[in-house]
């Protein structure tokens, strides 16, 4: 028995060790990154029609966010925090369901809000309070 | 060529006759004489200062403020020959028509003529300012070759354009005119121009009847006093000097020369410019370099702006104003997080987008109890100094935000970009204020005496041979800088007293 052998044989659990630590954490991975890759990381709700539409959804939910934290501020009644109604006022608006083009009446008709003095569509922020709201609060 | 003279070598007591007095050295006065250079008109201007500051002439402006914080008196305005032309920013735009109508909305508004009466003088105007070829909204070609102006959607916002006075002749670089130094020599040349430095008007003498100016006091702060006795005489001192002369010469008049109707003086009027009122980004990152700063084009130096038009001013019942691109910024994680959210619902791509600070001039009403009055303290002449009650109104601040409101619906609406408004309460936009140190409307002109103090012919009320020049006959003031304007109304004038004194 050679040296060289010996050494070829001391390898084979420490290959399979790391073998197995590279599946955990493919898995790992897997099971984590997996639903966002596949465009599902958020839990499901009744008004994923509309949330799907936000190509950049963490945007939207942090400008929801300041949003409604802007209207308890100035104790404003718009924007309300009740997802139904956002998605109502969406859904049922001028852009029948469609994000982009309720935005786009929104700015043919001059109907816009400021937020943190952003000058945008209602519907952009109806759309971003639905996007806060629904999801899970930050830690 | 003629020398300049100097008053302090005057002998005491001495009276000159001559046929028009021109009362102040600064833009409106050198462009008085210059255009009457080829009349035979015997003419004398009396300027405070020499031909270079000077800190004892500058004192005699000093003075007192109340109201909200303004530039103090003596530091807004320059007292030597060229006047305040010596430190000014050279930025040019003719006047709107909507700027000189009577607007029902705007109490005080309206002037006695159209921008059509004005239109005639602008090229000159401008030529005096050296300004360039008269092109300000055409911008077709220069911008042609310097990039394309920011898109708008269809609205109320457009983007206009500045040009900027620059010296020539021996210093083409030099920007702007300072037009003492600039115009020496040409009012030198004038045959029948004596330019009389360090000479202080200090009273308007009018004959018993107050129906005519008889003679001007003069003095030097050497102690020398003198006597001009002029046929007809011009006061142009500036928006704030203007007054101060008028309501001192109060030995016939009790009130002040021309201040029957407690007008003088009232009216007083600046364009607020402050800082930073808004963030602008632009979703590609592509500005055209003359937004953020001067660029040479077709022979003149032009800035874009954004302004808004006259019919959305008509349908808001709005002010004027000018917006400019300042400098660029980076954006906070609520900018980050509304540009990125918006993008995405425009269907627009927003990662090489870049963001600036807005800056601007804006119009403010016109408001009889902004004013400048006499005090009891008196300059080293025996002057009365001035104190100012500077006021600015909400609603003026609120003329603005509507209109860069505006102006984020039109970027939006095009897909190029989008605002911030940074300030709302007055406190915020107090806390960034400036001011243009662009001094007007305090001898207002309107052809109704009760209402103005000169009437259509920039003469006032009621003393034909007395006439003032000067942005301190603006009734309005829109949002463009007033120097050129007030050129083309001085080179009105000037046609105005060629036909007179003929």
């Amino acid at each position: 028995m050679t040296a060289s052998f010996r050494s070829r044989i001391a390898r084979r659990p420490v290959l399979a060790s790391l073998c197995a630590l590279f599946g955990l954490g493919v898995a790992g991975t897997a099971i984590y990154e997996g639903p966002r890759l596949l465009g599902r990381r958020y839990p499901r709700t009744k008004y994923d029609d509309l949330l799907d539409q936000l190509s950049d959804r963490e945007s939207a939910i942090k400008l929801g966010r300041i949003a409604l934290a802007q209207a308890e501020a100035y104790n404003d009644s718009w924007p309300s925090p009740d997802a139904g109604e956002a998605a109502r006022d969406l859904r049922d608006g001028p852009g029948k369901g469609s994000v982009a083009h309720a935005a786009q009446s929104d700015i043919v008709q001059g109907r816009l809000v400021e937020v943190q003095g952003w000058v945008l569509p209602v519907s952009e922020i109806s759309a971003a309070v639905l996007a806060a709201t629904a999801s899970p609060a930050p830690a | 060529m003629r020398a300049f003279l100097d008053a302090r070598s005057v002998p005491a007591g001495t009276t000159i006759d001559t046929d028009l007095a021109i009362i102040g050295g600064g833009p409106s006065g050198i462009a008085l004489a210059l255009a009457l250079a080829d009349t035979p008109i015997r003419m004398l201007m009396l300027e405070s200062g020499g031909s270079d500051y000077d800190a004892q002439t500058q004192s005699l402006y000093a003075g007192a403020e109340t109201g909200v914080p303004y530039i103090k008196l003596d530091a807004g305005r320059l007292r030597y020959l060229g006047g305040s032309s010596n430190h000014w920013g050279g930025y040019c735009r003719p006047l709107d028509a909507i700027d000189f109508e009577q607007r029902d909305w705007l109490p005080y508004s309206g002037w006695p003529f159209g921008r059509e009466t004005l239109e005639p003088y602008f090229a000159r105007a401008q030529s005096l300012a050296e300004a360039g070829p008269f092109i300000y909204d055409d911008p077709a070609k220069w911008t042609a070759a310097q990039g394309a102006p920011i898109p708008l959607g269809d609205g109320g916002v457009y983007n206009t354009y500045f040009q900027f006075s620059k010296q020539g002749g021996y210093n083409p670089q030099h920007l702007p005119t300072h037009f003492g130094e600039r115009y020496s020599d040409d009012l030198k040349r004038i045959p029948h121009l004596s330019v009389m430095l360090h000479a202080n008007a200090t009273g308007l003498r009018l004959a018993p009847n107050g129906a005519i100016l008889n003679h001007i006091d003069v003095a030097t702060l050497t102690g020398r006093h003198f006597t001009v006795k002029p046929k007809y005489a011009v006061v142009a001192l500036g928006g704030i000097e203007n007054p101060r002369l008028l309501l001192a010469s109060n030995d016939v008049m009790k009130t002040g020369v021309g201040n029957a109707n407690d007008l003088v003086g009232r009216f007083f009027a600046d364009h607020p410019i402050p800082g930073e009122t808004a963030t602008i980004v632009v979703f590609n990152g592509n500005i055209a370099p003359y937004y953020q700063l001067p660029r040479d084009a077709l022979d003149t130096v032009v800035r874009a702006a954004f302004a808004p038009t006259d019919r959305f001013k008509r349908e808001h019942r709005l002010m004027g104003a000018l917006a400019t691109i300042e400098n660029e910024i980076q954006l906070d994680a609520a900018g980050q997080a509304a540009v990125a959210t918006t993008a995405s619902i425009l269907g627009v791509d927003a990662t090489a987008m870049r963001a600036y600070t807005v800056g601007c001039g804006i119009e403010v009403a016109p408001d009889p109890d902004r004013r400048v009055k006499l005090t009891t303290s008196r300059d080293r002449l025996g002057m009365p100094r001035l104190t100012l009650d500077m006021r600015v109104a909400d609603s003026d601040f609120a003329s603005y935000h509507r209109v860069i409101l505006e102006l984020g619906r039109q970027l939006l609406a095009a897909k190029s970009g989008m605002i911030r408004i940074n300030r709302s309460t007055r406190a915020e936009w107090m806390s960034v204020m400036d001011w243009g140190n662009h001094h007007m409307g305090t001898t207002r002109m309107h052809v109704d005496p009760k209402k103005g103090v000169v009437d259509a012919n920039s003469q006032v009320h009621g003393i034909p041979n007395l006439y003032i020049a000067g942005s301190s006959i603006f009734p309005t003031y829109s949002a463009s800088n007033p120097t050129m304007n007030s050129l083309a109304l001085t080179l009105r004038l000037a046609d105005h007293l060629r036909k007179i004194m003929r």
